[in-house]
């Protein structure tokens, strides 16, 4: 396990090779149809508001945060769930740097990432339950706001981050995107509201931009648990691409 | 462009070729929905006899060398693993979102295999697929090998070549017949079947390998 960790741990700390330039075209289907292949548009390991500031910490989720970025100056990375292969979160999992593909069927909507095999379900036009089993990913619930996606996820467990880079948060997480496509459906936006007492002193949102990707880009196979997609090349480097 | 992106680029050259021509054959609600294996049991020919193993192949199950577990279950094993998957028959492929490790497959419409040269070796291959008639055929070649065909251990290689022929017998009712050809560790390519209920009175559970609070098993039967 450790040595898992370690390859995971390195696969997040090396940095991106840039990636071509790149010229999205426009989505098929009206502007409710969010079905394809997206990517999101470069890497930021961290999210922060949308005025580029820190979000509202508590003390408590500034200590935290604090801890984690220097344990990393310092060369001692700590590790999360997605470190270990598990789910990496919300709204974590909607930063990584690899392909999304989204798939409506009747009553949901299915989001499958590349990253670690990971799966979304939203279920569309039902309330949230009174309570479900606290998970990685959550619990989630949609509907539509005019042509805006708005999907409230809750229940988390507390073995995931925020973001990469070190906010971390309490089983009172409760996250609201608010997804739509914009630039005339070659691309998507995703607002993220997150709220979590515990760690934050007021609701604050972060912002994720998605290029519609489905002419050159497919979801590939991707094990965390061997790290199959970016297999390190001669000299042990490894890279997201 | 290096070698993996030119694999990719040739892809989707083949997807996007493909598919204007067959997007509206493909679109078979049917299939789409939440399927149980209905009896998860170790893999026989559809004649019911043992796999021809060739001498000296043998299942794997009591050795010391197998293979690390929360890795993907591999093409044929995976339709016998007893949580339920989630079909959906879109976008010119056919998504399985399986409940065990929260894993995902593609058999991707009218694509191409990679020139056997650029093939890559994966847990689940690379998956085409087409229709004939009403029976959804997948092909799959570049596993890597480690996967088994059975949870007894049944080996496959990097020269295993799946066919998968997904039908409903009933509405309710899929079948899938896989046959394997190996000439690494068979004498000769031999067939499975796999029966799946639809059960819609499932969902998708969170399921994350040796993790507690995974869904018990057995799955009870569908009420009423």
């Amino acid at each position: 396990l450790a040595a898992l960790c370690l390859t995971s741990v390195a696969t997040v700390v090396v940095a991106q090779e840039p990636r071509a330039a790149f010229t999205p075209t426009k989505s098929p289907g009206g502007p409710r149809d969010l079905d394809g292949v997206w990517y999101t548009r470069g890497y930021d390991r961290t999210y922060r508001t949308l005025d580029k500031q820190l979000p509202p910490f508590t003390e408590r989720g500034r200590t935290e945060r604090e801890y984690r970025v220097k344990q990393e100056e310092l060369g001692k990375p700590m590790s999360d769930a997605s470190t270990d292969c598990k789910p990496h979160g919300v709204p974590r999992i909607m930063a990584s740097p690899y392909p999304i593909q989204i798939i409506s069927a009747p009553g949901e909507i299915n989001i499958v990432h590349e990253v670690g095999h990971n799966q979304r379900v939203i279920y569309m036009n039902e309330e949230q339950p009174k309570d479900a089993p606290r998970t990685y990913l959550g619990h989630s619930v949609g509907h539509w706001e005019g042509d805006t996606l708005v999907v409230d996820t809750r229940f988390f467990n507390t073995k995931t981050m925020v973001d990469e880079e070190g906010i971390g948060h309490s089983d009172q997480l409760h996250v609201v995107e608010r997804i739509r496509k914009i630039d005339d459906g070659k691309r998507l936006e995703n607002m993220m509201t997150i709220t979590d007492p515990v760690y934050f002193t007021a609701p604050w949102t972060a912002v994720r931009l998605y290029d519609y990707r489905s002419q050159d880009t497919k979801i590939e196979e991707y094990i965390c648990e061997e790290n199959n997609r970016n297999a390190p090349d001669e000299s042990g480097r490894t890279t997201a691409k | 462009m290096n070698k993996k992106n030119m694999i990719l680029a040739a892809a989707v050259l083949a997807l996007a070729t493909a598919g204007s021509a067959s997007a509206a054959a493909n679109h078979n609600d049917a299939f789409s929905g939440m399927w149980l294996v209905r009896s998860p049991d170790v893999t026989k020919t559809v004649d019911g006899k043992d796999p021809p193993l060739k001498p000296g192949k043998r299942s794997t199950e009591s050795d010391p060398a197998r293979p690390p577990s929360c890795l993907p279950a591999g093409p044929v094993r995976t339709w016998a693993v007893p949580y339920p998957v989630k079909l959906l028959m879109r976008d010119n492929q056919l998504t399985m979102m399986f409940e065990y490790n929260h894993l995902v497959r593609f058999g991707r419409i009218g694509a191409k295999h990679p020139p056997a040269d650029e093939a890559l070796e994966n847990y689940y291959g690379d998956t085409v697929a087409h229709w004939e008639g009403d029976t959804f055929v997948m092909d799959t070649t570049g596993l890597n090998g480690i996967t088994w065909l059975d949870h007894k251990g049944l080996p496959s290689s990097t020269k295993t070549h799946v066919v998968e022929k997904l039908r409903l017998t009933s509405p309710n009712t899929l079948e899938v017949v896989a046959t394997i050809t190996d000439p690494e560790n068979y004498t000769a390519p031999w067939s499975t079947r796999f029966i799946l209920d639809k059960r819609p009175d499932l969902r998708l559970q969170q399921n994350v390998c040796g993790d507690p609070d995974n869904r018990k098993l057995p799955i009870p039967p569908a009420k009423g």
